[in-house]
Parts: C-alpha cells; sequence; structure tokens
C-alpha cells in the first residue's frame, strides 16, 4: 500500500503525498525531536524534509526505499537545524514536554539534567544513530544507509553515544551517594 | 540514602520522553506547501539541448514547458495570489530580496554539500573560482508558517545553481566551453570573443535592454531577453551530460556574459513570477578569485 502511494505521490498527487505524511510524520517527528530536543525545531525539520521529498520523489528510483531515503532527508534536516542553532543561540536548556510520553518518573530531575547536558555534547551523528537506533528501533545497516556512512562507524557512534549518556548517569549518582552520606 | 539504579533503564525512560505526534499545525503547512510546490522532475528550466538530442525528446521537452507555463500561469492568477489553500496574506510586504553584500564581513565557507544555503558568503566548485554572498534568509512568498531556505541545485566546475522561495527565483552560473554550431548541426563550436553578441543573435531570442556592467570587478555585459514559444538550446554544460545550456521557452531571464580569464560564464538570473532583482546583490556580490 506504501509503495503505491509512493507512486502515486511521484506522480505528482498530493493527496497520495498527504497520507504518506499521516503515515509516517509521527514517527519522523518523534525522531526530528529527539535528535534536536527541541518540539519547533523538530517541527521545521519534518516540514523541511516532507517539502524536499515531495519535489525530489520524481527522482525517487526505487518506491520502496521510501522510508529511508524520507529518514535520510530528516536526519540531514536535523544537522541543519543544529547547525542553524549551534551559530545563533546560545546555551537554551529545553523542558521535557509533558503529554502522553511526558517526564517519567523513572528519570529523576538530576538525570534529566545530566542526560540534557550529555546529550548536548554529542554530535549531530552521534545522537542520530543512538536515536534511530534505540527509539526508532532501527537496524544497524538501515541506519548506515540513511547516514551514509559503513556500518562500522554506526557501530562506533553508538558505543560512544551510550558510554557518554551512561557515564552522565553513573556521574549524577555518584554525586549523589555523596551527598547522601553521612558526615 | 542511595538507592542503584539501572543506567540503562534510566536512558531509555528519557529517550522515551517528549511529543510522538506530529502537530496538527505542522501537518497543515506541509500540505500547503505540498500543493504549492512543484515537483523537480528535471531543471527544465535548461532544455535538453544536445545536438544529438531526438525530435521525440524535443517534443516532449516542449510539450512539457507549454504545460508548465499553463499550471504556472493558473498558479499565479489563481484566486489568493497562488497561495492555494488559504487566503493571502492580510499584509503582504516586500519580499527581501537574496541580498548579498560585497562588503560583507563573513568568512567565505565552501558551499554545503546538504541542499540548502543559509545567509553566508561562499565558495562553491565553480572553475574560474568565485564567492558570492547571501545576506539574510529569502522569504519570497513561502507558504504560511514555512521559513524559506534557498537550495542548492547543482555545484559542479562548470555549473552552479541555486533557488529561493515560491515561485522559484533561481539563479545559474555555468561555463561555456562549446556552443552548438549552428552552421554544422549536431556538431560543437568554440564560443566566440564576443558571446553576448552570439546569444542576443540566436533565433528565438529577443533582447529587451543590453548594457555593459561589472561582476566581480570584470568588465560583462547584461542582456535581459525573452524567448518565444520553443526552448532555445546554446549548446552544453562543462561535465554534465544530459542537460544542456539554453533558454527555456517563454521565459524572461537576464544574463550575464563576463570573460574570465579568457574563459566564458554566462549567470542566468530566472524567477518563475518576474522577480529577476531580487538576485541581483547576489550578482554583485561575485567576487572572482
Amino acid at each position: 500500500m506504501r509503495t503505491r502511494l509512493v507512486e502515486r505521490a511521484q506522480d505528482g498527487d498530493d493527496v497520495a503525498f498527504s497520507e504518506l505524511v499521516d503515515l509516517d510524520g509521527d514517527l519522523c517527528y518523534a525522531i526530528a525531536y529527539r535528535i534536536l530536543r527541541d518540539p519547533e525545531r523538530a517541527q521545521d525539520a519534518v516540514q523541511q524534509a516532507f517539502l524536499l521529498a515531495w519535489r525530489e520523489l520524481p527522482r525517487l528510483r526505487d518506491a520502496e526505499r521510501f522510508g529511508p531515503w524520507l529518514h535520510r532527508l530528516l536526519v540531514n534536516a536535523c544537522y541543519e537545524e543544529l547547525r542553524r542553532h549551534r551559530r545563533w543561540s546560545t546555551h537554551i536548556r529545553v523542558l521535557p514536554v509533558d503529554g502522553p510520553s511526558g517526564p517519567d518518573p523513572t528519570v529523576s530531575v538530576d538525570d534529566r539534567d545530566a542526560l540534557d547536558r550529555a546529550f548536548e555534547r554529542l554530535t549531530p551523528q552521534h545522537r542520530a544513530v543512538f536515536v534511530l537506533h534505540h527509539h526508532a528501533g532501527l537496524p544497524l545497516a538501515e541506519i548506515a544507509e540513511i547516514v551514509g556512512a559503513p556500518v562500522g562507524t554506526v557501530k562506533s557512534r553508538l558505543h560512544n553515544a551510550i558510554r557518554t549518556l551512561r557515564a552522565a548517569i553513573v556521574a549524577d549518582s555518584q554525586v549523589d551517594s555523596t551527598e547522601a552520606r553521612p558526615a | 540514602m542511595n538507592v542503584r539504579r539501572d543506567p540503562d533503564a534510566v536512558l531509555a525512560a528519557w529517550l522515551e520522553e517528549g511529543p510522538s505526534a506530529l502537530p496538527e499545525s505542522t501537518r497543515r503547512a506541509i500540505a500547503v506547501t505540498t500543493r504549492t510546490t512543484m515537483q523537480r522532475r528535471h531543471p527544465l528550466w535548461m532544455p535538453r539541448g544536445r545536438p544529438l538530442m531526438n525530435t521525440y525528446a524535443r517534443w516532449a521537452v516542449a510539450a512539457i514547458a507549454v504545460v508548465l507555463a499553463i499550471g504556472g500561469a493558473a498558479y499565479v492568477l489563481a484566486p489568493g495570489g497562488g497561495q492555494i489553500g488559504g487566503p493571502p496574506n492580510a499584509t503582504p510586504s516586500p519580499s527581501p530580496s537574496a541580498v548579498a553584500s560585497a562588503t560583507s564581513p563573513a568568512s567565505p565557507i565552501p558551499l554545503p554539500k546538504a541542499e540548502f544555503v543559509y545567509p553566508g558568503t561562499y565558495v562553491p566548485a565553480f572553475d574560474p573560482g568565485l564567492t558570492f554572498t547571501v545576506d539574510h534568509e529569502v522569504e519570497h512568498n513561502c507558504a504560511p508558517n514555512f521559513r524559506c531556505r534557498g537550495s542548492i541545485d547543482v555545484d559542479l566546475p562548470g555549473w552552479m545553481g541555486l533557488e529561493f522561495g515560491q515561485p522559484r527565483i533561481e539563479v545559474n552560473i555555468i561555463r561555456v566551453d562549446k556552443l552548438n554550431d549552428p552552421a554544422k548541426p549536431g556538431s560543437l563550436m568554440d564560443p566566440p570573443a564576443d558571446l553576448a553578441a552570439w546569444v542576443a543573435g540566436t533565433p528565438g531570442v529577443t533582447v529587451s535592454s543590453q548594457k555593459a556592467v561589472k561582476v566581480g570587478g570584470l568588465a560583462a555585459t547584461q542582456l535581459d531577453v525573452r524567448t518565444g514559444n520553443k526552448d532555445v538550446a546554446f549548446g552544453p554544460i562543462p561535465g554534465v551530460t544530459d542537460i544542456g545550456f539554453g533558454l527555456g521557452a517563454n521565459w524572461t531571464a537576464r544574463l550575464f556574459v563576463v570573460p574570465v580569464d579568457g574563459r566564458q560564464v554566462v549567470i542566468i538570473l530566472h524567477a518563475e513570477d518576474g522577480s529577476l532583482t531580487e538576485l541581483q546583490p547576489l550578482v554583485d556580490s561575485i567576487v572572482w578569485n
């Protein structure tokens, strides 16, 4: 069904393309938000990715590859947003958004703070690999195709990202532990 | 009290925080931009002007150009000023141009490999070398809620192409190494010393204005031209096999013909809505290296 929608959209059918937006928009937004940690910039990135997808769709040779291709456009749009964000803004802390997936009680305020800071230090490439694998659940081979890097590089980025984020939590725990120790 | 926690569980929970549903406003904005954005099947402004092009291909290109022209006219003449799917802006403001300044303090950077170009001074892959400047984001009739960006269509040693806004305004810079030889159909020839005169004299091209100008400090000829109801093919683009250098049917364009170190360079400004002057500052910012 999706392939047929892609083929119709390639022929200029904007209704078919809207259906693709309905099908893929939520996942794209979830990915973009988690890479960018900013809802507005995530919306911009998703919008940009879909606009580019619409414009370039006739050039997509294999309609069945629409998913990875769209994710590649999305990740590139996120890189652009991060590049602009770094150039034009200073360190603005982004608070978690309440809602269906609002703050999880498993995550303490300190954890969240430490993770946000650690994630901010990751490169866009590390962020993308981490989110695509651990949030979107994509296999490494597909992520390699999306980010345009060898699988080995993807593995390495993933390992480094997780190590950095785990270290942030552990360091935060040690601070808690020290503070909790009786004098 | 110290409670032992599983870092991976904390990490997983943190990653799941946040929104997962695309806001309706963004869906609507995507729908509007989709309806008002033409899909790119080929850079159709350039006819496939290769000498080996067959008759059927020429007819196909011409037919597509006519369809696009009719579609474009319908778009421009549509109620709401072409803002399909919504009312026109209540307070239309003059479109900011892709203003560039030769005196910009920005340090030149290579033209990004990504698809977009933002304000800055850039060094494209073009040969002969040059820099150009875009000093702020263009908002050329963008769809509501959509922040326009410049798109990098092509960045090659023989051809650089950028486009902005909606309807599109675009600048293309082409090095002319060879031209179609009108005396020997199917053959190529070296460009004449006075390429501007040659272009102006090509059948199908009507020059409405011609003047001597400077581009990046070099003497150049500016031609404001109009084409008839047929594409006009001038010749090949260096390093490009499937697209030629030329003008589409029923086009209004501004050409700058600039000899640079013994090579001929043509800068073409084209706008679907005729806003040629918007990209003039970008031309004025060009510095030859």
